[in-house]
C-alpha cells in the first residue's frame, strides 16, 4: 500500500434525493405527479500535507540545478480516485425514461487536486469542499413506486369513520377524545400511508394546510401538536414519524356545510427518509490510482427529501362521500325461486337491473343428505334514480340451501316411493328451501339507501306466506 | 444498471481496478505492474545520501590517507601481489557507483521538523488491466536498460576472470561492472526521463 494524498483528503460522499410529489383533487382534475432528483456529492478537505506537497514538492538533486525547476510526476502526490457506483432503484426502471441518468460508468474517475491558496483558506476555516457532483433524474415514475400514499377524503360522519379505522381509534385515544364528541361532525382528512417498499421510516417535519375560508367551530385531529393560525387560515403540524405500514391522518372537523365552505385547501408536506434512497445508489468501492481500495472508507450519507404539495377542493370530494347501508332478509324459499321473485320485484318497482347472474353450480352439503347449496350465489346489481336527490346503487346476493328433490316434486308426485323420499327430505330441512338476501345500498345519503332497501323488503313482505311452490 | 463485477469475467467479485482506466478486475485479472512513471517517495533518502558520500568521498579518502601508510608497511613485509585493495579499479568503481546514485536522490525543503529532508524516489507497484499495461512502450525500455545493466555487470566479471593468472587479480575491469550497477540503480529514473522527454506514455 503506497500512500496517496487522496486517502486523507477524501472526506465523505453524500447521495441525496429530492422527491417532489404533487396531488391535485379538484372538480376538473384528479392527478398526481412525482419526480425524483438525485445528487451525488463527493466532499474533500485539505490537510497540512496537501500544502506541503505543493509548496515543497520533491526536487531532484541533479536536475534541480541542471534542467531547472521541479518536474511533473504521475504518481505524486496521488490525487486521483476511482469511485465505483451501482444503482438498484426501488422504482421500476424498465420503462425508458426512468434510467438513472448521470450514473452510467462502472467507475468514475475523480480528481481531488488542490490550488494551494484555496487549500490554505479551507484549512484555516476548517471547511470541506464539494469536489465532484453528479445528478440523476427519475421523471414521472409510476405512483406505485412512491414510498407513500396520500389520500384526501371527506366524510359526513366523523364518528363512523373514526370508529371503523384502527389508526383513527388510536389517534383518538392518544388525543383523549371520545367518539361521542365527534357526533354530528364531518371530517376532511388527509391520510398518508407508508407503503413499506423502503424499510426506513418517513419523518414528516412539517405539514401545513391553507384554507380559503375558515369557520369558528373548526376543530382538528390530532389537536395537541397542531398550531392553528385563524388569521392566515393555516393549520400546521410538526414532527411526526411514519413507520413502515403505518398510517397518519390529519383531520379537519366541523359540520359538513361548513367544511364544504372552506374552499380550496392546499397542503404542503416536508419530510425526509434517512439512510435510504429511492435510486438505491450504492458505493461499491473507492480505489486510488494504484488500483487498490483506499484504506479508509469515507463517511457515506444517504437521504431522501420529500416535498409534497396537495391541492384539493372539498367540493370535488363531495361525490365520494358515500354511505353504505345493509340489510338482510331471510325467505323460506329455495334460492332460485327467491332470485326470480327478486327480479319480479325489480321489474314491478322499476328498479333498473344493471347486471344479473342467477345462482348456479349446485353442490351437496356434506353431512346433510339431499340438501344442496349453490357454489356461486345469485347476484344482482341494481340502480334507482331519485331525481335531484341522487342515485342509489344496490348490490344484492342471494344464497341459501334447498332440497333437490323438491324441485322434481311435480314430475314425480304420483310415484308413491318418491313421495316418501320427498317427505323425508323435507323433514330433514323442515322446508324445501331457505334463502338469505343480502342488500348493500350505496348512495350519498343513508336516507336514499333506506328507501331502496325498503322497496325490496316491501316486495317480499307482499308475499308474507311464501308457501307457494317453486315454479309458480 | 449492471452490477459492479469484473469487466472480463462478469459475476466475479472485484479485487481492484485498473489504475489507468478504472476498469474493475477480479482476482485473476489483477496484475501488479511496477510502473517507473508512477512515482512515490520514501524516506530512506538520508541513508542513500550517506551511502553516496561514503562511496564517492569516504572510501577514496580512506584508501589514500589513513590506510596508506599502514598498508605500505604491510606491502613491504608481505607478499605484495595478494593485496588487491589498492587497485585503482576499486576506487573508480566506488566513485562510479556513488555518482550513479546521485540522480535518484531527491530533497524537499520546508519540512515541519527538520527543514530540508532527503527522500528517495521509487517506482510504484500498481494494478493495470492487460490493455493499459500493453499500451506502454516503457516496459520495453525498462527491460532494455535492465538488460544492459546485467550485460555490463557480467562483462566486468568476465574481464576480471580473464585477467586472473599467476596469483594476481586485476580488478581494473570492476569499473565495467560498476557501470552496470549504476545503470541498474538508475533504471527507473532513466525510463522516467526518457519517457518525459519523448512524450508521456
Amino acid at each position: 500500500m503506497v500512500e496517496q494524498e487522496v486517502h486523507d483528503t477524501l472526506q465523505g460522499i453524500r447521495v441525496s434525493e429530492k422527491l417532489t410529489f404533487e396531488l391535485e383533487i379538484t372538480e376538473s382534475a384528479y392527478k398526481s405527479d412525482q419526480d425524483l432528483e438525485g445528487e451525488l456529492q463527493v466532499y474533500a478537505k485539505p490537510n497540512d500535507r496537501v500544502i506541503y506537497n505543493r509548496r515543497s514538492p520533491p526536487k531532484n538533486v541533479v536536475t534541480q540545478f541542471v534542467a531547472g525547476g521541479p518536474h511533473e510526476t504521475a504518481g505524486f502526490p496521488g490525487t486521483n480516485l476511482f469511485l465505483a457506483l451501482s444503482a438498484d432503484p426501488i422504482v421500476n426502471t424498465e420503462a425508458e425514461n426512468l434510467g438513472l441518468e448521470g450514473i452510467t460508468d462502472d467507475t468514475t474517475s475523480i480528481s481531488i487536486d488542490w490550488d494551494v491558496d484555496e487549500a490554505e483558506r479551507l484549512l484555516a476555516d476548517d471547511e470541506r469542499k464539494v469536489i465532484y457532483e453528479d445528478t440523476y433524474l427519475m421523471e414521472q415514475f409510476a405512483s406505485e413506486d412512491r414510498p407513500f400514499v396520500v389520500r384526501g377524503e371527506l366524510y359526513r360522519d366523523a364518528r363512523e369513520v373514526m370508529e371503523n379505522r384502527e389508526h383513527m381509534r388510536q389517534l383518538l385515544k392518544s388525543q383523549n377524545r371520545d367518539l361521542v364528541s365527534l357526533e354530528g361532525l364531518a371530517t376532511l382528512s388527509i391520510t398518508i400511508e407508508h407503503k413499506s417498499n423502503i424499510p426506513d421510516p418517513i419523518h414528516i417535519d412539517e405539514f401545513h394546510l391553507d384554507m380559503a375560508q375558515t369557520f369558528p367551530e373548526i376543530d382538528f385531529l390530532p389537536f395537541k401538536d397542531a398550531t392553528y393560525d385563524p388569521e392566515h387560515k393555516r393549520i400546521e403540524w410538526r414532527n411526526r414519524t411514519l413507520a413502515p405500514n403505518d398510517v397518519l391522518t390529519y383531520n379537519i372537523l366541523g359540520p359538513i356545510e361548513q367544511l364544504l365552505g372552506v374552499g380550496e385547501v392546499s397542503a404542503t408536506l416536508k419530510g425526509s427518509i434517512e439512510d435510504s434512497t429511492m435510486g438505491g445508489v450504492r458505493i461499491e468501492g473507492i480505489y486510488d490510482s494504484t488500483g487498490m481500495a483506499v484504506p479508509q472508507y469515507p463517511q457515506v450519507d444517504k437521504g431522501v427529501n420529500i416535498q409534497c404539495s396537495i391541492r384539493m377542493d372539498p367540493d370535488a370530494l363531495r361525490g365520494e362521500v358515500q354511505t353504505t347501508s345493509g340489510s338482510q332478509i331471510n325467505i323460506p324459499l329455495p334460492p332460485e325461486d327467491t332470485y326470480e321473485r327478486l327480479i319480479n320485484i325489480c321489474q314491478r318497482e322499476s328498479l333498473h337491473v344493471r347486471d344479473r347472474s342467477p345462482p348456479s353450480d349446485e353442490e351437496p352439503i356434506t353431512g346433510q343428505e339431499g340438501v344442496f347449496s349453490y357454489a356461486s350465489p345469485g347476484e344482482l346489481e341494481i340502480k334507482r334514480e331519485y331525481g335531484d336527490e341522487g342515485t342509489v346503487y344496490g348490490d344484492i346476493t342471494v344464497e341459501g340451501r334447498f332440497t333437490a328433490v323438491s324441485q322434481t316434486n311435480e314430475v314425480s308426485a304420483f310415484d308413491r316411493e318418491q313421495d316418501r323420499v320427498i317427505r323425508e327430505d323435507e323433514g330433514a330441512m323442515e322446508r324445501r328451501g331457505q334463502s338469505q338476501i343480502d342488500i348493500r345500498a350505496r348512495s350519498t345519503s343513508s336516507e336514499l339507501n333506506a328507501r331502496l332497501i325498503g322497496i325490496i323488503e316491501e316486495g317480499f313482505r307482499g308475499g308474507d306466506q311464501p308457501a307457494l311452490s317453486g315454479g309458480a | 444498471m449492471a452490477e459492479f463485477t469484473c469487466a472480463t469475467h462478469g459475476g466475479r467479485s472485484v479485487e481492484g481496478v485498473c489504475g489507468e482506466c478504472g476498469e474493475p478486475l477480479c482476482q485473476e485479472c489483477v496484475d501488479k505492474v511496477r510502473d517507473p512513471l508512477f512515482d512515490h517517495y520514501e524516506t530512506e533518502g538520508p541513508r542513500r545520501l550517506i551511502l553516496i558520500l561514503l562511496l564517492v568521498i569516504g572510501l577514496p579518502l580512506l584508501l589514500n590517507t589513513f590506510l596508506l601508510d599502514a598498508l605500505i608497511q604491510i606491502r613491504k613485509n608481505l607478499i605484495p601481489q595478494t593485496i588487491v585493495i589498492f587497485n585503482p579499479g576499486i576506487l573508480h568503481s566506488s566513485v562510479i557507483f556513488g555518482i550513479a546514485l546521485v540522480p535518484t536522490l531527491y530533497y524537499r525543503t520546508g519540512s515541519q521538523y527538520s527543514g530540508t529532508v532527503f527522500v528517495h524516489r521509487q517506482a510504484t507497484e500498481r494494478i493495470l488491466c492487460a490493455e493499459c499495461a500493453n499500451n506502454r512502450s516503457q516496459s520495453l525500455l525498462y527491460f532494455g536498460i535492465v538488460g544492459a545493466a546485467v550485460l555490463f555487470g557480467l562483462l566486468g566479471v568476465y574481464l576480471i576472470l580473464q585477467s586472473f593468472g599467476g596469483g594476481r587479480v586485476d580488478l581494473t575491469s570492476l569499473r565495467v561492472s560498476a557501470i552496470g550497477g549504476g545503470l541498474y540503480v538508475l533504471r527507473d529514473e532513466l525510463v522516467y526521463r526518457i519517457k518525459m522527454q519523448f512524450g508521456k506514455r
